[in-house]
């Protein structure tokens, strides 16, 4: 139970940076599959490489801001629609996060001494085919057991800010955590920027009326975003021990639904009390998640219609919106936002 | 009176019974046949010992769909679970165990390097919850093997996702391997079936032969990775049976099911007591090594096979029927 909580809070940060980019900026940004991810390997890369956890989610963010800002570039430099501008960082990001890890998966070190094996031949020493190939002895090239090039953590290291005894202590650090960013963003999202931001989603060119340009206010609201993203994949990995290659994919799907959970739940889109609901989404995200596992097999479930259902949901979210609200004209102008905008009627 | 004393000997040794009765959590990342052989391998091994599922054990199995996310909940509801002993079988889902369990032992399978996902210090006697069993498998037996059948053979491509972690610590074997043999290696790399099937397109008539180890998103590409090379006249050696069967000449690999029976043996150990301590964390053992070998394909190709590979095979395919060997 207390997992379902820690896991949705943490996910759910993932669902406060697509909230900004979808609903605040009205910029659907899809780099948040890559950026999960990048949050998650580099964390892991520098804890490995000797820097202190906390320091290593730092710049795990900062890594984030940096994925932001290179979609917004493409997309307000290039003309590139943002849509694509994301899909293509995304993809970036496969690779740049298999070389940050130098591997597809890299796991915070639990041992003290961090090796890794040589082959099948030098381990036991002897070739298994020696009867065909004749006997060549064991693999010489490779050691048994290689150690790592890294430097080696020390025991007393602390490695990781969560403590994994499912004491409570864990759920307390990360609701600090969530509380710290929601107010950072509360206060900044109430200063004149923030204001400027909080209206460039309903009227992009008005910005330009208080002397701010679309550029930097787009760029800016994809670093916050995508840093929230990444902050949100590094704490995932320190929670789950490693970081994979594979951790963000279908992440935007998952912080879309944290969204509309959180808008079912608290209504539509009040810029900044508004910031709670994606966190609330994710913990009833995690919630229907674990219940589906645990109970789903009894209705013929399986775990793998979760993406099928996820996405079914996202799609009836926005019918029922469009049939709760008959007045409103059907326009598709290619934004989730016009789609599925929640009636207060 | 006699009723009483009836109804609560019979409570008793009812709950006994529940009490005895243990419970074991197996979770993998993927529906993968060979996933999936290595947990019917472990619940055959208890079955085989004299546990009865059911009745001395219950089994709560639960994969992951290959999302990390839900491979972490699992990890956290199987900490919740009460559970006597949980397993892992593949990388994350091990890894991912091992980093929410400390109170009960924890078992892993078919994780291919356990040292450098930090679930274990070394092979061997390890401190902490964690042993299992390793599926490396022997890259340099296979390639030499394959060396020696094609020996003008000087260009390798090795097919595989850079994507798995497993994948990748076959691919530096097979790269020392290559050294010194003094072959060339050419990595044949894709994050999915299209890629793969660009990647090896475009190298495809360079080759001499192809090695693909035990690598997943290969082995559900295999059909049209073996419809380009045999076009091709490249023959390819694996390091799985079930690829093999999908297009190599050669096989030499392991059978999962079997690493599953040996998974199991030290599930057994430890759910009569045993302390994880004392358990070998290794590799699984050479009887369990299976040598397929493709008559057809191989005249096909024009690669000769001696006798002692003959002999020596556990699977023979011959007229397009699959025969076992002794």
């Amino acid at each position: 139970m207390i997992a379902i909580l820690e896991q949705g809070l943490i996910i759910g940060i993932t669902g406060l940076g697509v909230f900004i980019t979808f609903r605040i900026l009205d910029m659907p940004d899809l780099t948040v599959e890559g950026s999960f991810g990048l949050g998650g390997a580099s964390t892991v890369a520098l804890i490995v490489a000797g820097l202190g956890p906390i320091a290593a989610i730092l710049l795990g963010m900062l890594f984030g801001a940096l994925s932001g800002l290179v979609t917004g570039l493409i997309h307000r430099k290039l003309k590139v629609h943002v849509l694509l501008a994301g899909i293509l960082v995304m993809t970036m990001l496969y690779s740049v996060n298999i070389r940050v890890m130098n591997a597809p998966n890299l796991p915070i070190p639990r041992t003290s001494e961090s090796t890794k094996l040589g082959s099948y031949e030098s381990i036991t020493g002897e070739d298994p085919l020696a009867g065909i190939l004749g006997d060549s002895g064991g693999d010489e090239a490779a050691p048994a057991q290689e150690k790592r090039t890294e430097t080696t953590p020390s025991k007393e290291r602390r490695l990781n800010i969560f403590s994994n005894n499912r004491d409570g202590s864990d759920l307390i650090l990360i609701l600090g955590i969530i509380a710290v960013l929601l107010g950072i963003l509360f206060v900044f999202l109430k200063t004149d920027l923030g204001t400027v931001i909080r209206g460039f989603g309903s009227n992009k060119q008005g910005v330009e009326a208080f002397g701010m340009s679309m550029d930097f206010i787009s760029l800016l609201g994809l670093a916050i975003a995508n840093s929230l993203v990444a902050l949100s994949g590094g704490l995932f990995s320190m929670y789950g021990g490693f970081a994979d290659v594979t951790m963000g994919q279908g992440m935007i799907v998952t912080g879309l639904a944290m969204v509309m959970v959180g808008e079912i739940l608290f209504g539509r889109f009040k810029p900044v009390f508004g910031l709670v609901a994606p966190v609330v989404g994710g913990i009833v995200y995690q919630g229907i998640l674990a219940l589906v596992m645990r109970y789903g097999y009894k209705v013929g479930f399986r775990a793998s219609d979760m993406k099928l259902m996820t996405s079914l949901f996202i799609i009836s979210v926005i019918a029922f919106s469009l049939l709760n609200n008959p007045n409103k004209k059907r326009k598709f102008k290619g934004k989730v936002k016009s789609l599925c905008s929640n009636s207060k009627t | 009176m006699k009723k009483l004393v009836v109804l609560l000997i019979v409570l008793v040794l009812f709950s006994a019974l529940t009490l005895s009765m243990k419970r074991i959590g197996i979770t993998a990342i993927l529906e993968h046949p060979a996933l999936e052989a290595v947990r019917n391998g472990i619940i055959d091994k208890l079955e085989e010992k004299g546990m009865k599922k059911g009745e001395d054990f219950t089994e709560l199995y639960q994969t992951a769909q290959g999302d990390m996310n839900i491979a972490i909940s699992i990890a956290k509801q199987f900490a919740d679970s009460d559970l006597d002993l949980a397993v892992g079988i593949s990388t994350p889902s091990a890894q991912a165990l091992a980093n929410a369990i400390n109170d009960i032992p924890v078992v892993f399978s078919a994780v291919t390097d356990p040292v450098s996902a930090s679930l274990v210090e070394k092979l061997g006697k390890n401190k902490g919850n964690v042993a299992g069993i390793s599926d490396m498998t022997p890259v340099r037996s296979q390639i030499r093997l394959m060396d020696m059948l094609m020996p003008e053979a000087d260009k390798v491509g090795i097919i595989y996702n850079s994507g798995e972690a497993n994948s990748v610590s076959i691919k530096e074997a097979a790269k020392r391997t290559c050294d010194e043999l003094d072959l060339e290696l050419i990595e044949v790399i894709g994050s999915n079936t299209s890629e793969m099937i660009n990647a090896l397109n475009s190298v495809v008539d360079d080759l001499d032969f192809i090695y693909i180890g035990t690598d997943n998103t290969a082995a559900s590409s295999i059909e049209a990775i073996s419809n380009i090379t045999r076009t091709a006249g490249v023959p390819i050696v694996a390091g799985d049976i079930d690829i093999s069967r999908g297009g190599g000449v050669i096989g030499f690999g392991f059978d999962y099911y079997k690493a599953g029976l040996e998974t199991g043996e030290i599930v057994y150990k430890v759910l009569n007591g045993t302390p994880v301590s004392e358990i070998e964390s290794r590799l699984i053992n050479a009887s369990s090594l299976i040598l397929y070998v493709d008559k057809d394909l191989a005249q096909e190709l024009g690669i000769e096979l001696p006798k002692n590979v003959l002999e020596k095979a556990d699977i023979v395919v011959e007229n397009g029927v699959e025969k076992e060997q002794e």
